[in-house]
């Protein structure tokens, strides 16, 4: 609890006066105790509003609750193991390579209570085609699997309700391994490169690198390289190169297409970024 | 101000990431800004050595910011396989200085971004191989 109160002390007096309503119209100690594990996992008011949409038909229904949001129980024999799973069918991984250990997602699940549910019934309560023990193994193994396309569940949350179809995102090799929204600035003028070397320096501030395409050539022979800036001191970027190193350019050579110091002689122009937000 | 060195994978992969943690997270500055830079390139280039795919980085960092800092520096398979005692060992020494969700969220953020750096060494060596 002492996370719980951690973040609603950095509630607004708005959200927090609201989170307090929710509260009081919860239908059981069990619903409420859900809805400040959500708080204290860090969710918004706005998501566990909509999480307790969700869930306050059965907020009288204890155990409908806790098996849809707490499928992870320890066993009474042995603390070292837990018995995961929902509906009879369990979560486990077999023999098979993992991207992210088992164990793992179990943790996750076991200290966010909308990352269960969301395993348990895709978000999709009391539809069996999604709220059941096969469909559930599926979303689970889904988290282990090495080739899963991480965008499809960091945005399943998207205006307070679980969508697996609100992607509206650019096609993007890096978005697609870390699930992080970007948005394309075409940097084809002085002026726009000039104007972009603000939010480019925000955002590494913010602690966000951010993936720069640079070219040259010629229609028929063109040549195209990506990197990633992700330092700023004084006038000179850092500009990490997956050739194997890092280098630092000047903003001026930046501006001004200089950036074959970066790469080589066949990419000096800036294209494009892709501004993490 | 003098121009800053360039330097090389292996030169970068020999940082101790465990010092720019302890050092990086407490303040904004300059120790900041070397972990948010060199200190992201050099875990990412130790976590691809180790064969860790970016998304398991993203997923640590959701772990990070639902249930802290500590919680998952106590995680038995924090990254699968051989990375586990790496990531274990970076998520201990950053345990030592956050303190509340903020700094979990910055925790969650340095994870997130040497995610995106090893997903642009991958993206690069899919493209060329």
């Amino acid at each position: 609890m002492t996370r719980a109160g951690q973040f609603m002390d950095k509630m607004s007096d708005a959200d927090r006066a609201r989170f307090d309503q929710l509260l009081a119209g919860t239908k059981s100690a069990e619903e409420r105790a859900y809805l400040m594990k959500a708080l204290a996992a860090g969710h918004s008011y706005d998501e566990i509003k909509a999480f307790d949409d969700q869930i306050h038909a059965h907020g009288d229904d204890p155990r409908w609750l806790t098996e849809r949001i707490a499928p992870v129980q320890l066993e009474a024999v042995s603390a070292q193991t837990a018995g995961t799973g929902y509906k009879g069918a369990s979560w486990d991984q077999g023999q098979h390579d993992t991207c992210v250990a088992a164990s793992t997602v179990t943790a996750r699940a076991m200290v966010d209570p909308l990352f269960a549910f969301q395993l348990t019934t895709g978000g999709h309560p009391d539809d069996p085609a999604y709220d059941n023990g096969p469909a559930s193994k599926e979303r689970w193994e889904k988290e282990t699997n090495p080739v899963y396309d991480t965008r499809s569940f960091m945005h399943l949350w998207k205006g307070g309700m679980w969508d697996w179809e609100s992607q509206n995102i650019a096609d993007d090799e890096i978005a697609k391994h870390t699930g992080a929204e970007y948005h394309d600035v075409d940097l084809d003028s002085h002026d726009k490169r000039q104007n972009a070397l603000a939010e480019i320096d925000q955002k590494i501030d913010e602690g966000k690198p951010v993936p720069l395409s640079v070219h040259g050539g010629t229609l028929l022979n063109p040549h195209g390289h990506q990197m990633m800036i992700i330092g700023h001191r004084g006038d000179q970027l850092e500009i990490y190169n997956p050739w194997g190193y890092t280098v630092w350019v000047s903003e001026s050579d930046f501006v001004n297409n200089h950036m074959q110091g970066a790469s080589d002689d066949r990419h000096p122009e800036v294209r494009s970024v892709r501004m993490p937000k | 101000m003098s121009t800053p060195q360039p330097q090389s994978d292996s030169q970068l992969a020999e940082l101790d990431i465990e010092i720019l943690l302890r050092f990086g997270l407490p303040n904004p500055g300059p120790h900041r800004s070397t972990l948010f830079g060199d200190g992201v390139v050099a875990a990412a280039i130790t976590l691809d050595r180790l064969g860790v795919m970016p998304r398991a980085l993203v997923f640590l960092g959701e772990v990070v910011r639902s249930g802290g800092t500590r919680f998952a520096a106590g995680l038995p398979e924090p990254l699968p396989g051989p990375a586990a005692d790496v990531a274990r060992g970076w998520l201990t020494a950053a345990a030592m200085v956050v303190q509340d969700p903020t700094g979990d969220q910055l925790v969650a953020r340095w994870l997130e971004a040497v995610a995106a750096v090893l997903a642009l060494r991958v993206t690069h060596r899919e493209a060329n191989s």
